[in-house]
């Protein structure tokens, strides 16, 4: 078999379509976008298209579980036990087995929702990260990183099952919520435990770490405000093993990744204004 | 009747006016679209899928119609035409304009004052209509919108039933059911349920 397999190899069936990265970037809707009033960012049941984002999210938390699964499973095979210890492989298994139950809650939600499988495109980018040939970068990038930002989603969508009265929304991100600060905890003391004598590779993991998080606090994303339609936890962070100057850190990162957006729209609208 | 689409050509979406067009068409003939109502559409092609929404009102005998860019775009692939939805989401905007005219919606509001549970139970009634002349429509995903502005509950999904399978239905009809659902005890969104027809 195969060690550290390639985004491109991954393996699905017909149903699904892969998004090109470059399709969303290029897309010349998006700066217009950012002049538009949608109504408020938070996920609400009076919000415009309210069903059909929350829908696409889902389909997108759907594709996100299958990658985590994937990225885990990577991580048991791709390292021998003087790169991961055998410790760390079974965390790493009791997650793929973890992501595979949310794998199953995510297709019976996205029924409920009215989704079908492949319905909408799928980014592979949560898989890129788990393709790191260093084990401490590939935790601190999936399991500190996206499994955060999976407990930020997942916090989003049960409020918003909340405040639509959707009871089985709620409950199924409820429990899934619980095994993302589960996932986040082991990522961060097998951080702390692999990097013990080495505060070098702590850093550059780190680092890792805060690319990632940027790159989807993307657009005003996330963040603390009423404009980010997903909210960074705190609670749920500290349980994980986030201190406060890490949630603070994150926040600021969320923060300066909304404001490059909008220079970023604001160029785009001054060079359409001199071309017209 | 005339038939016009806005704009004409697109500028950010690759969608072709005439094509939309000759939608129109064949939608009109095909729910009986009174022949002296004419139509204007109005394709905002800067709103990407999920964003969605559309409205339907018939201002001074001309069926004003808006549908965001997203409503015409294929689900799995960005800023790509889809011709399966175009045809539902136009059927459903002309059947809507139609119960506006000689429908039992005479005395319905604009779409810009219904509230948010008006518009899901009257898009109900439409959206099954549109799913019996054989257009692609998500019946899962119908009920989902229906539950989420009048309930997760037995009630909410009986009405949804009632709705969907109605041969015929007024604006009478539709207040009845909101009433019953509890759809009326929502406050008004502090969002105009048109705002995407509204623009920057």
């Amino acid at each position: 078999m195969k060690k550290h397999l390639p985004e491109a190899e991954l393996a699905r069936d017909t149903r699904f379509r892969r998004n090109k990265i470059e399709d969303q970037i290029f897309d010349p809707r998006n700066a217009l976008m950012g002049t538009r009033n949608l109504g408020p960012a938070a996920m609400n049941y009076d919000r415009p298209a309210a069903t059909e984002r929350s829908r696409s999210l889902m389909h997108g938390i759907f594709v996100g579980e299958i990658q985590a699964l994937e990225g885990a499973g990577r991580t048991c095979f791709d390292f021998d036990e003087t790169e991961a210890p055998f410790a760390l492989k079974l965390d790493m298994a009791r997650q793929c087995w973890d992501e595979s139950r949310h794998c199953e809650i995510s297709v019976k939600l996205s029924d409920h929702m009215g989704t079908d499988i492949g319905e909408y495109g799928e980014s592979t980018f949560l898989y890129a990260a788990a393709c790191n040939t260093d084990p401490v970068m590939r935790l601190c990038g999936v399991n500190r990183a996206l499994e955060g930002l999976a407990i930020d989603v997942f916090s989003s969508m049960k409020t918003f099952g909340e405040s639509s009265g959707d009871p089985i929304l709620t409950f199924c991100e409820d429990w899934m919520l619980a095994d993302e600060v589960t996932h986040v905890k082991m990522g961060s003391d097998w951080l702390r435990r692999l990097t013990a004598d080495d505060p070098e590779r702590r850093e550059r993991a780190l680092d890792f770490q805060r690319t990632v998080d940027k790159v989807f606090s993307l657009g005003g994303f996330r963040g603390e405000q009423e404009e980010n339609p997903i909210q960074i936890t705190r609670k749920f962070r500290s349980l994980a093993g986030f201190s406060v100057e890490e949630c603070d850190e994150l926040a600021e990162t969320a923060k300066q990744a909304m404001e490059e957006a909008r220079a970023m729209i604001e160029m785009a609208q001054a060079a359409t204004a001199a071309a017209s | 009747m005339t038939i016009t689409v806005t704009p004409d050509p697109f500028h950010l979406v690759p969608y072709d006016a005439d094509e939309i067009r000759s939608i129109i068409e064949d939608c009109a003939a095909q729910v009986d679209f009174p022949g002296g109502i004419d139509i204007a559409l109005r394709i905002d092609e800067g709103l990407p899928h999920p964003i969605l929404g559309t409205n339907a009102d018939v201002v001074d005998g001309v069926a004003q119609l808006f549908a965001s860019g997203g409503n015409f775009e294929a689900r799995n692939k960005s800023r790509t035409f889809s011709e399966v939805h175009a045809r539902a989401e136009i059927a459903h905007m002309l059947l809507r304009a139609k119960d506006r005219i000689s429908g039992g919606f005479e005395s319905a509001a604009a779409d810009a004052d219904l509230s948010l549970g008006e518009r899901q139970a009257w898009d109900t009634y439409t959206w099954g209509r549109v799913a019996r002349l054989g257009h692609n429509v998500h019946q899962q995903k119908r009920i989902y919108d229906f539950r989420m502005q009048h309930g997760f509950s037995d009630a909410s999904d009986a009405a949804f039933e009632r709705l969907w399978a109605a041969q015929s239905m007024t604006w009478d009809g539709i207040r009845e059911i909101c009433a019953e659902t509890g759809a009326d005890d929502r406050p008004m969104p502090k969002t105009p349920i048109d705002l995407l027809r509204q623009g920057v």
